[in-house]
């Protein structure tokens, strides 16, 4: 039988997916680990890797349509099988065995496979729908990439919004009309003189808008906020800049953030944790406390904010934070995060240091028990030995989940990372 | 029990040759029995060869109805045998095509009338041949006048009609359909004296109703004499033809004439083919199927399609019923013919085109109807060609302008409806016809101006 490669996840939160480019062709000969396309996500464009070895016989999903996951995109002749016999084999969407199959002389090699209907409906952007369609969806409330459509590809046509909406029994949605959707709303240096723009979300925005959601309507927070004095951080740095020079690396104050925080994990293992379960069942819930220390640095991107995750981050030096950080922030700003870079975090830092705040509070990513908000580090009068005198101060907030955590365990482990920070040499013990 | 092919295809119609084309293309050995020439009706004694002769009509039409205003000085002759036999040639060029197709996707051709003995078990003369599956696909034939029986000379059909030696200096038709009107219209435009008799209150009466009058007008004007509400009496043959006694809805009268031509339908070709000890479920002349699951009749492995199977008898649905029940059966596409949007065309001139819903039948579903009406009279094109007969009539549901119905007659209605097709297939409402720019100048913008005038925003009427 040949092989059906599906969409699979390749984002924590995906639900659908976009073919951005195929990367093979029909005849092409693939063996397993092979990029056969990129996939847009709700979080960025990924590669698409195969696990089997073939021919391509069959490219079922056209670049820039959007397809539910599970969906099949791709036919694969195993060796000796006829790619051109398989493609014919196979329908786009045959959904249905043929209704009335007869004995025949030659038993067809292959009959048609049940493969998954081609959905039709997207998270964003253009949906395939008839105009009429569109139309009576709007009319009625029916939001239209809810329906599954029957026509040519999965078009849904006037009859699946009807049977769509005399079968839905849930409350129905006042949608704006189903128009398709600019990809990309190009940015406007002043506001126009005309009418007020429309953005729909695209899907960084509606994953980043259900992830602040969930934080703020499922965990409790509490904000815990101590300034840290960065004068000696910013000795070390210039120090350790001027030897590393020579091999083009330069620390970042951040870097010294992302080290001590990693360390601050490993000793206070109740952040460094995830809660797991539904607040209408705490009975079942858990708290999960990671043996890995994970460190998520939430990375602004135009029209949004990815979260690249620094795996084993107790573990590097600083030079390595530097240079691991600094592929992940290139891969988040050209989009070609893998999913393993994207996964797995146990802990976040959301650092706007560099815009001059102040102080901020940051929201839960969910299910991390706990955030910290680095604000920037700027020269303050403080009081040292009840002398008034000038340091470099930075305020950071920690924002935990107090499901999970209890205001004293985030001041421990604010303290322990304070402690870091003023004496960074002390991380060296 | 091995077979001796997948697929037995009894007919070479165009939903015959169709379906064993297709089933060879899925690699799929078939064999299709055709007694008479491959093309079937449509492309022997139909659609084809009376669209030959209907090219001469035009062309005298051009020159007897506009050739003074187009400036032409000389005079319509026409060499009647040579009108039908250029007819004749296009036919047979084209089933020699059919024969090609055969050789080019290796489907078996066989010569010789087919019998359905047993399921899977076709007889042709002497030979018995096997399949997994047998589609039959026999079409029809002309429905005879009670009392007047055909007799190929005075009492014709359309395939003698199509064949004559001499132009006859008078004709009766029976029957408005499109078959008795463009016969009726093409002897009309050669100088024949044409009597078109009616037994419904209109002539074209699957049509929309301001399309059969509208169509009556013109036919009317160009000197058909047309008896619609009109039964036929007695029918006598004489000397020189036909005497016939009808009975108008102002009394009788007896109309003489060289030939009569009697189109008043068709009855299915189920007798031959079908060994009765089967029990093939007939309904009417026609071969029950289930249309809805791959055209199967009550016999396991027998299948049916095209006019076999009942009205409304279009070579177009013929063809896609064959490929639907092809594809169905041998497991590519599970497909269905959509009934609801078929179209139809008839090529008088001015012609016909038309699919969906008519006003009337609109308004009896339910709908609140509008309806978008332009007429050629207002386009620049039709005046530059000097043909502004007809109209453009849309038929919309009010709520959301949904396209129910198209319903063209102009000289380039035939042309012109396939746009209407596909805009219902892909539901376009109103707007978007409205609003697909269309090529100045063309008959085509009419149906733009159309839509426009429904909404009340046509710039050109």
């Amino acid at each position: 039988m040949p092989i059906e490669v599906k969409l699979a996840k390749v984002s924590p939160t995906m639900e659908s997916g976009q073919i951005v480019k195929w990367l093979v062709k029909v005849g092409d000969k693939v063996k397993e680990g092979d990029t056969i396309a990129e996939v847009q996500t709700d979080k960025a464009v990924m590669p698409v890797e195969t696990f089997d070895e073939g021919t391509v016989a069959r490219i079922d999903v056209a670049e820039g349509v959007d397809i539910a996951l599970g969906t099949r995109i791709l036919l694969l002749a195993k060796k000796g099988e006829d790619p051109k016999q398989v493609a014919e084999s196979f329908a786009t969407s045959a959904t249905a065995a043929p209704a009335a199959a007869v004995s025949t002389a030659a038993a067809p090699a292959v009959q048609a496979a049940s493969a998954a209907p081609v959905a039709a409906q997207v998270a964003s952007g253009r949906v395939k729908s008839t105009p009429l369609a569109r139309k009576v969806a709007e009319s009625v409330g029916v939001d239209i990439a809810q329906v599954s459509g029957s026509g040519p590809a999965g078009r849904i046509v006037k009859a699946d919004v009807e049977a769509y909406s005399a079968n839905s029994s849930q409350p129905k949605a006042a949608v704006a009309p189903a128009k398709s959707a600019p990809a990309k709303p190009a940015p406007k240096l002043f506001v126009p003189l005309g009418e007020d723009e429309r953005i729909p979300l695209d899907r960084m925005r509606q994953a980043i808008a259900r992830g602040m959601i969930a934080a703020k309507t499922q965990a409790p927070e509490i904000h815990v906020t101590v300034d840290i004095r960065m004068d000696e951080v910013v000795r070390v740095r210039e120090r350790l800049n001027k030897s590393l020079a020579s091999e083009g690396v330069k620390l970042s104050v951040g870097d010294f953030v992302t080290k001590a925080v990693a360390m601050s994990l490993r000793r206070h293992p109740a952040v460094n944790a995830t809660f797991q379960g539904d607040n209408a069942n705490l009975a079942q819930a858990v708290i999960v406390r990671h043996a890995g220390v994970n460190v998520g640095i939430a990375v602004a991107l135009e029209g949004g904010l990815i979260v690249p995750v620094l795996r084993n981050a107790d573990a590097y030096g600083l030079r390595d934070i530097r240079v691991e950080s600094e592929k992940l922030y290139e891969a988040a700003r050209s989009g070609r995060l893998t999913g393993d870079q994207m996964t797995g975090g146990t802990f976040t830092i959301s650092n706007l240091g560099m815009f001059g705040v102040k102080q901020f509070d940051a929201v839960l990513a969910l299910p991390q028990v706990a955030i910290l908000a680095v604000a920037a580090a700027e020269k303050r009068p403080i009081v040292v030995n009840d002398q008034v005198t000038v340091g470099t101060m930075m305020t950071v907030t920690l924002t935990a989940d107090h499901r999970g955590v209890d205001g004293a365990a985030a001041a421990e482990f604010l303290r322990t990372l304070k402690g870091f920070l003023e004496e960074p040499t002390s991380m060296l013990l | 029990m091995a077979y001796d092919y997948d697929l037995i295809v009894i007919g070479g119609g165009p939903a015959g040759y169709a379906a064993a084309i297709r089933a060879s293309q899925m690699g799929k050995k078939a064999l299709c029995i055709e007694k008479d020439k491959l093309g079937g009706i449509c492309l022997n004694w139909g659609c084809i060869p009376t669209k030959a002769l209907l090219t001469n009509a035009h062309l005298a039409e051009m020159i007897n109805n506009h050739g003074k205003a187009l400036g032409f000085e000389g005079t319509s002759k026409w060499n009647f045998a040579q009108i039908i036999a250029r007819s004749r040639g296009v036919a047979s060029n084209l089933n020699k095509g059919i024969e090609g197709l055969f050789r080019k996707y290796k489907v078996t051709h066989m010569v010789g009338s087919a019998k359905v003995v047993a399921a899977h078990k076709v007889q042709v003369g002497d030979k018995t041949v096997t399949a997994g599956a047998v589609i039959i696909a026999t079409g029809v034939r002309p429905r005879p006048l009670p009392g007047a029986e055909y007799d190929g000379k005075a009492i014709i059909s359309y395939k003698e009609a199509m064949s004559l030696t001499v132009q006859p200096k008078s004709l009766i038709v029976i029957g408005a359909g499109p078959i008795g009107l463009e016969f009726g219209y093409f002897y009309n435009a050669l100088g024949t004296k044409v009597t078109v008799v009616e037994m419904q209150d209109r002539i074209v009466p699957g049509e929309d109703e301001e399309i059969s009058a509208a169509l009556a007008t013109s036919l009317t004007k160009r000197g058909l004499v047309i008896h619609t509400s009109t039964k036929t009496g007695k029918v006598e043959k004489t000397r020189t033809g036909v005497k016939v006694e009808i009975e108008t809805p102002k009394g009788k009268q007896v109309v003489e004439a060289d030939a009569m031509l009697v189109a008043i339908g068709v009855v299915g070709n189920v007798e031959e083919v079908l060994d009765p000890k089967l029990g093939v479920v007939i309904e009417k002349n026609h071969i029950k199927v289930d249309k809805e699951k791959g055209f199967r009749t009550n016999i396991e492995g027998l299948f049916a399609v095209g006019d076999i199977i009942g009205p409304p008898w279009l070579a177009h649905v013929a063809h896609h019923e064959a490929i639907a029940c092809v594809e169905t059966l041998f497991g590519k596409h599970p497909r269905t013919v959509d009934y609801s949007i078929i179209p139809g065309c008839t090529y008088t001139d001015p012609g016909i085109g038309s699919v969906g819903l008519t006003e009337k039948q609109a308004k009896e579903k339910g709908h609140t109807v509008r309806i978008g009406k332009f007429p050629f009279i207002a386009s620049g094109r039709a005046q530059a060609a000097d043909e502004t007969e007809g109209f453009v009539k849309l038929v919309f549901d009010a709520k959301f302008g949904e396209l129910l119905g198209a319903h063209i007659i102009g000289s380039a209605a035939t042309e012109m409806i396939s746009e209407l097709v596909m805009a219902k297939k892909l539901e376009a409402t109103e707007e978007e016809i409205m609003h697909t720019m269309h090529p100045h100048p063309t008959f085509s913008e009419a149906i733009m101006e159309a839509a426009g005038q429904g909404l009340g925003e046509s710039v050109h009427i």
